[in-house]
């Protein structure tokens, strides 16, 4: 019974590869393939389409025979539809899980009547010159382009919203955030855990809740442009690419929308560094899925706020310098004061008049004046005045009093003049001059110059020393006007005003001050 | 004709304004400052333009000092609305004029694309001007309703060492002397045939010329006033007293207690609403404090 | 005057050298001030004094370093042991320019900065702020700007500041010598009240010796360091050798008495008459009606120059505007109105014509528009109504460029004048920049002519005060201007510079218009005075002419040279000492023939 029984194993073994040959030959075309039809492209069930309109209808023919099979596709669509293209399609599919698909654009002429019409795709799969006919059929509802207009909305808009579409009540409304994005920033933000973002670019998202009132489900693609308001133009700023793709092939949703019902969705906004902060519009399409007919549109005007931490962290810190300075100063008047000898605190408050007279008192005018004939470029006119005729005076005055304290001293008596004289005991001034006084004050006494044994003889050190002084104090100045005035400056304008009066100016007025107070120290002897 | 003196000097009346202490004037100047500075919404920043230049009514301000006050200002935010006409980096923006064409040689890439002046930007050139504008009205209030003594004694009761004080007085005591100075050395040099008009390499030459006459002067004079100042017992003893002391009363402690309760207020409001705009604290809780820093300031 | 009541400064052989020099300034000075003692101390430019004065509240050395030694001593106290609080108490110090001493806007925070310092009570700054202003006539001006005040007022605050700390010595460094007569009327007799009726010693250092002669006690002269003259006032002037060996201007009525041979030093015109009337011309003259003593009217008097500038007076009046009348007109001014604003009005109505090779004084005390008619001439200022014509040229559509060649300015200030490297830069700077030809000629002939050749590489900022005159005449000199003005080139500068300058323009026939306050001057070398009052011309005239018009005089706060007040009462015509003693000696000489 044994022998039998192993008898009978080793035949069915043996016999195996002749049953699936058998197999193969017993082809059950709805098992072993899938023929699917969409109509529109992207919806699963009955589409929505409106007259007039071109859609695509996706065929999709896949096998799971492993085996030569032959197909052809036939597509048939309703009568008056135009197709564009051959409705009847070819293929061979020879492996296991190969597969065949194809968008076949077709146009519903604009009075084709409101309806649900058929749309039937026919494959006549031949394996091994057995032909095996699969049949799919999916409805389409041709509407009215007012029906679908009417039936869809975008309810609401939620800016900026989490992941899931949902507002966000810890940001403000409409509201976007240009991050700045610097290396140095970045390490900072993280230090401090502020920053959340990626590296590149700011990403948020918004939230979209379409409604549909209708009585039927409605396939639709949701996507967005943020547009100049005046120009009506996508701004480049907020379509970064992401990764080398384009934007645009991330930014939308596809969705359909049952009867009666509403639907949150979110959508992933891309803010690249360089955005531009100011009022931009937001506009929502929605469009019905597989057609490039805009059923809905939205607008909202949205706000972008462009935080650039590295003028606001320039101006708290230099702030937080100038106040330092201020309370050591004040903590110890007598200690410091004594240092100076009475003619050197008459020769300082003298030297601060002077160049109130010498700078303050023309720049009040002719630097309007100058912005009004050069225009950008009127540094090139103002930094005379304010770099090199001030640089003249400070020089001189350290080579007459080389010690160290005077500079803070002398911008000291011009901020406290230019309180009493003109009332501008302004934060800009205060910061400017105390970073400018602080920053001088360090380079001159690690040089050197104001130290125990002072030499302040050497014009290029000094000039040096001052230039690279007033290019920090420079920058200062453009962060603190940037952030406490709101004012914008281009960064080439801030680049070049850092070059050219900051350094190249200070260079040349220390140069000639030392000149200066050498002939004055010869008056003073 | 607007010189540096109706600029610099105060005319002494007897107004509500005149009569405010020095340092509640100096406080009240330092906290109208840090509104100003915290302020971004047009209306507010207006209107508090418009208190400050009520102050010239209340101080009765001449004529002369009114014209000042216009040209200054005029030239402030026009200097303003111009640099941000051309500077303006928000959206949208319409280019009005433009000065550099991006594809002019050189100056086309010095500055990054062309430059142009943007219709946009005078209008933001004008909003924010208003913010240096209200700072520099209330500052000029401030100097030309208070004698520059008083202010030297104000800052000496907000604790600035005398010594400094003192240079500061000096300082500005000789500026008419030196203005006057400077004016004549520019004439000698005309007189001599030096044109200092002349723009390039001889403007070097030209401050230099200015400068050491009137440095020279002031250098020698300093001898003789501190040798005067020494011979008061200047810094001989380590306190000194003082014939004017100033008295604040009631009205400066109330005027000084609003102003620095107001502007700490906004300022401590605006900081919570930017640290919730920037996405680093939020709280439901301050949720009031949010709508008021966002409509109103 | 002197009270007897103790010594109040006793200096002994004090020696002390400046910083970085090698040659001591002052060369073991002694010397003694009884208490309510007013001495002067004189002496050439350099000679020390002004380091003296210094000394006297520690001030040298202790904030000035160099080296001292020796003994100073104020009240028993030596300085150099002293704190500086308790010095400053005793020694007050008032200064040449006024301007360079007060460092307040208002003038009782100048006054009540010394008692502040010296940590009084309120009530009692307060006190000593009234008294001092009192003593010195300002107590009107309490409340006032320092800076709307007259140079005399502003120097009375300087002595009123002292005064508040209530000092026993007051040490005063050439304190009138940048006053206009007015302004050293005012200085002068606040001192006098402050040692007579406070007894409050007074040091003061001063050059021009023959206006200050009169009020003290005691002359003392001071040459390279040291102390060559110590002698009473009254005893000063017996021997002259050393006054004119160092170049000090001697009283014009102890001049006229040694030239004509009286022994006898009067140093007023009052004492000078007795003398006279006493010794020779009591029969001739017969003078009716003494003027009042010069104690009682301290009005300035000017006095005589020395004898090589005597006949200039003389030569001035008799040729110069004969040679000058049928010249070219250089200036022509119609109704000239001028100011700064509309209600105040610095020149009101000015008519005037000068010509080629006139040389102008314009006289009057400060504010009576001299500076703003020389500014006028130069274009500097252009008229609110009225015309100037400058070579033919309406001021009106020039600038002072326009006129760079042919008007030279000498100003007030020489100091602001100066900003070249070397005196020869600074020479050369006005030829060059109007592209001249012969640059190195004239560079070359005005340091000749200003003495200033061997100076030529030095710094010129850095040159003792007349030198820097020099420079800047010879920076003008150099481009040969047309027309040269000068405002107020006299003040604050010793009698060497003047003379080299003034010297000049008249021998080089220049057209030159002068302002000054020195009625010698003026009488020396102009040929036509001008006398300004509030904007006005007052007087126009040859010297002799307007210094006779003692009414315009007066209205211009100017009063006559001594000599000529002498020779009014004595009912002669002269102007100079030497004039005088000519006609004086001819009548006593016709006197003895009859």
């Amino acid at each position: 019974m044994k022998n039998i029984g192993f008898f009978l194993l080793v035949l069915v073994l043996i016999v195996q590869p002749a049953a699936a040959q058998v197999q193969q030959e017993d082809f059950k075309p709805e098992d072993m393939t899938t023929f699917m039809i969409q109509v529109p492209h992207g919806v699963e069930g009955n589409g929505l389409a409106v007259g007039n309109n071109t859609l695509s209808a996706y065929l999709y023919f896949e096998s799971y025979y492993d085996g030569n099979m032959n197909v052809t596709v036939e597509l048939d669509l309703p009568k008056g539809f135009v197709l564009r293209e051959p409705s009847v399609n070819s293929f061979s599919l020879h492996t296991e899980y190969d597969d065949w698909y194809r968008l076949l654009d077709f146009y519903i002429p604009a009075d084709t009547p409101c309806g649900t019409y058929n749309i039937t795709a026919k494959a006549v799969v031949d394996v091994e010159g057995t032909k095996h006919t699969i049949v799919r059929t999916t409805q389409l509802k041709v509407a009215s382009k007012e029906e679908v207009a009417n039936e869809v909305s975008v309810s609401q808009l939620i800016i900026p919203s989490d992941e899931d579409g949902y507002g966000d009540p810890s940001h403000p409304s409409n509201t976007l955030i240009v991050q700045e994005t610097s290396p140095a920033l970045k390490k900072l933000l993280k230090v401090t855990d502020l920053k959340t973002e990626n590296e590149d670019l700011t990403t948020t998202f918004m939230g979209i809740k379409l409604t549909n009132t209708g009585n039927s489900t409605i396939p639709v693609i949701v996507t967005y442009d943020i547009l100049d308001t005046k120009t009506g133009e996508p701004v480049k700023a907020f379509k970064p690419d992401i990764m080398g793709m384009n934007t645009d092939t991330v930014r939308y949703a596809t969705l359909t929308l049952s009867p009666d019902s509403s639907s949150l969705i979110s959508l992933p906004m891309y803010i690249s560094q360089d955005a531009m902060g100011g009022d931009y519009l937001l506009r929502v399409k929605v469009k019905l899925t597989g057609s490039d007919w805009v059923a809905v549109t939205k607008d909202q005007k949205i706000t972008a706020i462009s935080r650039k931490w590295e003028p606001i962290i320039t101006t708290f810190i230099a702030s937080l310098l100038g106040l330092t300075a201020l309370g050591f100063f004040l903590s110890r008047p007598r200690k410091i004061m004594d240092r100076f000898k009475t003619r050197n605190l008459v020769m300082i408050a003298l030297f601060g008049t002077v160049s109130f007279a010498a700078i303050n008192l023309p720049m009040t005018i002719l630097w309007e004046l100058s912005h009004a004939i050069f225009g950008p470029f009127s540094f090139l006119f103002t930094g005379l005045f304010n770099e090199i005729l001030l640089y003249m005076l400070i020089a001189s005055l350290v080579v007459l009093i080389p010690k160290p304290g005077v500079i803070s001293l002398f911008m000291m008596v011009r901020f406290l003049l230019g309180g009493f004289i003109t009332g501008s005991f302004t934060p800009i001034t205060f910061i400017t001059l105390s970073v400018n006084a602080i920053m001088l004050e360090l380079m001159l006494y690690a040089g050197g110059i104001t130290s125990k044994n002072p030499a302040p003889h050497n014009k290029f050190k000094m000039g040096i020393l001052c230039g690279f002084a007033d290019m920090v104090s420079s920058y200062v100045s453009f962060s603190v006007w940037m952030v406490l005035y709101r004012l914008f400056y281009s960064d080439w304008y801030i680049a070049s005003n850092i070059l050219i009066d900051g350094f190249l100016y200070t260079f040349i007025g220390t140069w000639f001050g030392i000149s200066l107070g050498n002939r004055l120290k010869k008056v003073a002897e | 004709m607007i010189g540096a003196r109706s600029i610099a000097e105060p005319t002494i009346k007897d107004t509500v304004i005149h009569r405010l202490d020095p340092r509640a004037k100096i406080l009240i100047l330092i906290s109208t400052v840090f509104v100003a500075v915290s302020l971004d919404n047009q209306k507010t920043m207006f209107l508090l333009f418009l208190i400050v230049l009520s102050g010239f009514v209340l101080a009765r301000t001449p004529a002369i000092k009114i014209k000042t006050l216009v040209l200054l200002l005029v030239l402030l935010i026009w200097g303003t609305i111009y640099s941000q006409a051309l500077f303006y980096s928000q959206l949208p923006r319409t280019v009005i004029f433009t000065i550099i064409s991006p594809d002019f040689p050189v100056l086309g890439w010095l500055t990054g694309g062309g430059l142009f002046v943007y219709e946009e930007g005078l209008h933001h050139g004008a909003i924010q001007g208003l913010r240096s504008a209200s700072i520099l009205s209330l500052g000029l209030l401030m100097c030309w309703t208070t004698d520059s003594r008083d202010m030297l004694n104000g800052l000496v009761g907000l604790r600035v060492p005398y010594s400094v004080a003192f240079m500061v007085i000096t300082a500005v005591r000789f500026l008419p002397i030196i203005i006057t100075e400077v004016a004549t050395v520019i004439t000698v040099q005309r007189l001599r045939g030096f044109n200092p008009k002349k723009f390039g390499s001889g403007i070097i030459r030209t401050l230099l010329n200015i400068l050491t006459p009137t440095i020279a002067n002031c250098v020698r004079r300093t001898g003789t006033l501190a040798v005067s100042i020494q011979s008061r017992a200047f810094r001989a003893n380590l306190d000194r007293t003082s014939l004017k002391k100033l008295k604040f009363s009631d009205i400066d402690k109330i005027v000084v207690a609003v102003c620095v309760f107001a502007a700490i207020s906004i300022v401590i409001m605006k900081l919570i609403y930017n640290m919730y705009t920037s996405g680093i604290y939020y709280t439901s809780g301050l949720r009031p404090i949010y709508a008021i820093a966002g409509g109103y300031l | 005057m002197v009270c007897g009541c103790g010594t109040m400064i006793e200096i002994k052989d004090l020696w002390y050298t400046y910083p970085g020099r090698s040659e001591p300034t002052l060369k073991g000075i002694n010397l003694r001030v009884e208490k309510g003692e007013f001495v002067l101390l004189t002496g050439p430019t350099g000679c020390g004094k002004s380091t003296l004065l210094k000394t006297l509240n520690g001030i040298i050395p202790h904030e000035s370093g160099g080296i001292f030694s020796g003994s100073v001593k104020v009240k028993g106290m030596e300085t150099t042991d002293s704190n500086h609080m308790e010095i400053s108490k005793e020694v007050g110090l008032v200064f040449q320019n006024p301007d360079d001493q007060i460092f307040s806007t208002i003038v009782e925070d100048e006054v009540a900065f010394g008692p502040e310092n010296l940590c009084f009570e309120q009530k009692e700054i307060d006190r000593k702020v009234e008294d001092a202003l009192q003593i010195v006539g300002m107590s009107d001006h309490r409340f006032a700007s320092t800076n709307s005040l007259s140079g005399g007022q502003k120097q009375r605050i300087c002595i009123a500041s002292m005064l508040a700390m209530v000092p026993e010595v007051l040490a005063m460094d050439e304190p009138i010598s940048q006053m206009d007569p007015v302004g050293t009327h005012e200085v002068l007799n606040t001192v006098r009240e402050l040692n007579r009726k406070l007894k409050t010693t007074i040091l003061l250092v001063e050059h021009r010796l023959h206006e200050l002669a009169p009020f003290v006690d005691r002359i003392v002269v001071m040459d390279d360091g040291k102390i060559v003259f110590d002698q009473p006032a009254s005893k000063a002037f017996d021997h002259l050798e050393i006054f004119y060996r160092l170049g000090l201007r001697i009283p014009e009525p102890v001049e006229l008495c040694h030239s004509l041979g009286i022994k006898a030093s009067p140093l007023s015109v009052s004492g000078a008459l007795a003398v006279l009337n006493r010794e020779y011309f009591k029969e001739n003259t017969g003078i009716s009606q003494p003027p009042p003593n010069p104690e009682e009217n301290t009005g300035v008097k000017t006095s005589s120059r020395k004898a090589s500038v005597e006949n200039n007076a003389f030569e001035n009046n008799i040729f110069g505007n004969n040679t000058s009348e049928n010249n070219a007109s250089i200036i022509s001014i119609q109704d000239l109105w001028s100011g700064y604003e509309k209600n105040k009005m610095v020149l009101k109505g000015i008519n005037l014509e000068i010509r080629k090779g006139e040389r102008v004084a314009i006289m009057g005390t400060n504010g009576s528009g001299k500076s703003t008619l020389l500014l006028h001439l130069a274009a500097i200022l252009k008229p609110y109504k009225g015309n100037v014509k400058v070579f033919g040229e309406d001021t009106r559509s020039k600038n002072p460029y326009s006129f760079a060649g042919k008007v030279g300015f000498v100003f007030q200030n020489p100091d602001l004048m100066l900003f070249c490297d070397s005196v020869e830069e600074e020479t050369r700077f006005g030829p060059v920049q109007l592209k001249y030809s012969d640059i190195e000629e004239r560079v070359r002939n005005s340091l000749e002519a200003m003495s200033i050749l061997p100076l030529r590489h030095d710094l010129p900022q850095a040159l003792s005060r007349g030198q820097r005159l020099r420079t800047a005449v010879a920076s003008v000199i150099s481009i040969n201007p047309e027309l040269i003005l000068l405002d107020e080139p006299t003040t604050g500068q010793d009698r060497v510079n003047i003379e080299q300058m003034m010297d000049f323009f008249k021998n080089n026939n220049s057209t030159l218009i002068f302002c000054t306050h020195d009625v010698e001057v003026a009488m020396s070398y102009a040929t036509r005075i001008l006398v300004m009052n509030d904007g006005q011309i007052i007087a126009d005239g040859k010297g002799k002419e307007v210094i006779k018009d003692t009414e315009s005089l007066r209205k211009a706060s100017l009063t006559q040279p001594p000599v000529v007040e002498i020779a009014n009462y004595l009912g002669v015509n002269a102007f100079s000492v030497k004039e005088l003693v000519k006609t004086l000696t001819s009548r006593t000489v016709e006197g003895i023939k009859c």
